[in-house]
């Protein structure tokens, strides 16, 4: 007989699962910074970019995860100088990068009549065609990320709570803002194949702020949403061949049902 | 934590919702124009064929390109209006091509499930003496519709009906009878013309039927969307595919585990796709089932420099059999 768990013989959801693990941990890492500086926005605006960023790479015959992440991560630092520059509120610099980056991306794809149907596999995610070498690059820029936000934690974390102790440490605030929206970008590419373009600022929101709701302590923050994430992501994927429904659905409202749960848990024990 | 939902989350929401909002509304404004500004055609040039004697036709797709030349040979000027190597299901017209059409004196296409934006541009291109000509209104409605092509149903009818060569018979002798009430003193010249096509047809389906015979194999898979149930349903053949009809639609994660176990119980080697269709899916579904991928060309796309290669329909079509035998095992 055959059991549920016969779909983790097929190489394409060994890829996926591997592909959305690494991208979960990003996701989870820079999410709980995004949010408690107020910045979560940011990875919805980057997404906006990165569909302009897929669409260039499709319409040029280039490998769109590396055109994504090229331009994204260009947008991403023109982004932050902007905002540093002209002293804009950062939401309004946001919808001024994402809807440029949307308004290019459809431009490129009403010129290129060729590329609708793999373009829908970038908006709404495609767990069945995560290539080996997108996996590898998931992996290493997974790991690269934890690396930068162990060896930068001082930085992250003064910048994040106490902008002005940290002004006095003399960490530079607007590098480490470069740097974590420059991070956020390359995960948002990331995550595209996994969720989709549309969906990929739900993996960096709702596992932190899942986890920012229950825990004590910074570092259990950042643990409880890593944790979170993996095993949303884990659970969603299988779902979505047990239930037959797309991967980026059940992953999405998997996390946001754990989220609302947690919200009236704590709610119940704060009284 | 606490004022994750305040003021900056609000601003931003509220800004993105405005954005949409007015990209929407620039959308809505766009794709009206293209309809309404449509310059009327000048006037005096409506019976270009009266003077030239020479029939102006459009066809939406290659195999009525084909069939509409061989019926007029040198009595007709065909042009196609979906461009070779462009995903047929989701092209649609913009002005320019819409004042070629009001200079035609008839405009050949499928049907509305292959070009549902025909009943749009209907009232567009009024002020001309142009013959409407769907080729669909030749399936008997009961028998020869086919609506389910693969194993994974769909709502829409399959469009591909030109894959049928009994089918592609009648679709001539439309031709021949609509060409002939615009060119009345041509009418034998068409009938004759459009003969000599049809035992063409008769005979490739003859060597399909004779070819597809025996084979070890019944099933072919296609690593994109369902385009060949009317092949399929005509030689008892069985076509499993990724899509649907159209090629928009994506396969579950659950559909493409039981391609998979399908093609590993029958010991099926082969994955067809369109030849300028992105492979991806194909490639993925290749990969898990160690099978090769082989194009299999549904008629509609051709490489541009063959636009004018007379015939190309046909030989398009033996090309196919030899894969599908090669494919299917057949002696
Ligand atoms: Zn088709």
């Amino acid at each position: 007989m055959e059991t549920v768990w016969s779909i983790f013989h097929y190489g394409f959801f060994q890829r996926a699962l591997l592909a959305g693990l690494s991208v979960g941990i990003s996701c989870a890492l820079l999410g709980v910074f995004l949010i408690l500086r107020k910045a979560a926005m940011i990875g919805h605006g980057l997404a906006h970019v990165s569909f302009a960023g897929v669409a260039i790479g499709l319409s040029l015959g280039w490998l769109p995860l590396l055109s994504a992440l090229f331009f994204t991560v260009i947008t991403a630092g023109v982004l932050v100088k902007i905002r540093q520059k002209t002293g804009l509120y950062s939401d309004t610099v946001i919808a001024l990068v994402s809807s440029f980056g949307f308004a290019l991306g459809i431009l490129l794809v009403s010129l290129s009549q060729r590329i609708n149907v793999e373009l829908f596999s970038y908006l709404f995610g495609d767990i069945l065609t995560i290539s080996s070498l997108e996996v590898i690059v998931s992996i290493l820029l997974a790991l690269s990320l934890v690396i930068i936000i162990i060896v930068y934690f001082r930085e992250f974390l003064y910048t994040t709570f106490d902008p002005e102790a940290a002004q006095v440490a003399g960490i530079s605030g607007d590098k480490v803002e470069l740097l974590l929206t420059v991070l956020s970008g390359i995960t948002v590419v990331l995550g595209m194949k996994v969720v989709g373009i549309l969906l990929v600022v739900s993996l960096m929101v709702i596992p932190a702020a899942s986890a920012l709701r229950i825990a004590r302590t910074f570092r259990q923050a950042l643990l409880g949403a890593v944790v979170f994430s993996l095993g949303e992501i884990f659970i969603g994927l299988c779902l979505s061949f047990w239930l037959d429904i797309p991967a980026a659905a059940a992953i999405v409202l998997l996390s946001f049902g754990l989220y609302i749960l947690i919200v009236l848990l704590t709610k119940r024990s704060a009284q | 934590m606490k004022n994750f939902f305040g003021p900056g989350f609000r601003r931003s929401a509220g800004f993105f919702l405005g954005l949409g909002i007015f990209l929407l509304v620039i959308t809505c404004s766009l794709a009206k124009t293209t309809w309404t500004t449509f310059p009327p055609s000048p006037p005096g040039n409506y019976f270009p064929c009266h003077s030239a004697k020479k029939l102006k036709i459009v066809a939406t797709i290659l195999p009525l390109q084909e069939f509409a030349q061989a019926v007029c040979q040198e009595k007709g000027e065909i042009d196609l209006l979906i461009p070779p190597g462009v995903d047929i299901h989701s092209w649609s017209p913009r002005p320019s091509h819409l004042q070629d059409l009001a200079q035609a004196d008839c405009f050949l296409f499928v049907g509305k499930d292959l070009e549902p934006w025909i009943s749009e541009i209907r009232n567009s291109v009024t002020a001309s003496s142009l013959r409407w000509v769907e080729v669909a209104q030749v399936l008997n409605v009961q028998k020869d519709r086919i609506s389910l092509p693969g194993a994974y149903h769909s709502h829409h009818h399959d469009p591909h009906l030109w894959l049928d060569f009994e089918i592609d018979v009648k679709i001539i002798d439309l031709l021949v009878d609509v060409f002939s009430e615009v060119l009345p003193e041509e009418a034998a010249y068409f009938r004759q013309n459009g003969q000599r096509y049809q035992d063409e047809l008769e005979k490739l389906d003859k060597l399909y039927a004779a070819s597809l015979a025996n084979c070890r194999q019944r099933i072919f898979v296609v690593g994109g969307h369902a385009a060949f149930g009317y092949l399929a349903h005509r030689y008892g053949l069985q076509q499993i595919a990724l899509s649907g009809v159209t090629p928009n639609a994506h396969p579950s994660t659950r559909t493409f585990v039981e391609i998979i176990k399908l093609m590993k119980n029958n010991n099926i080697k082969t994955v067809f796709v369109d030849p300028f269709s992105p492979i991806r899916l194909a490639k993925a579904l290749a990969a898990e089932t160690g099978a090769t991928i082989v194009t299999l060309n549904p008629g509609v796309l051709f490489p541009p420099e063959k636009k004018d290669q007379p015939g190309i329909f046909l030989s398009i079509m033996r090309e196919n059999l030899e894969k599908l035998k090669n494919a299917l095992g057949c002696q």
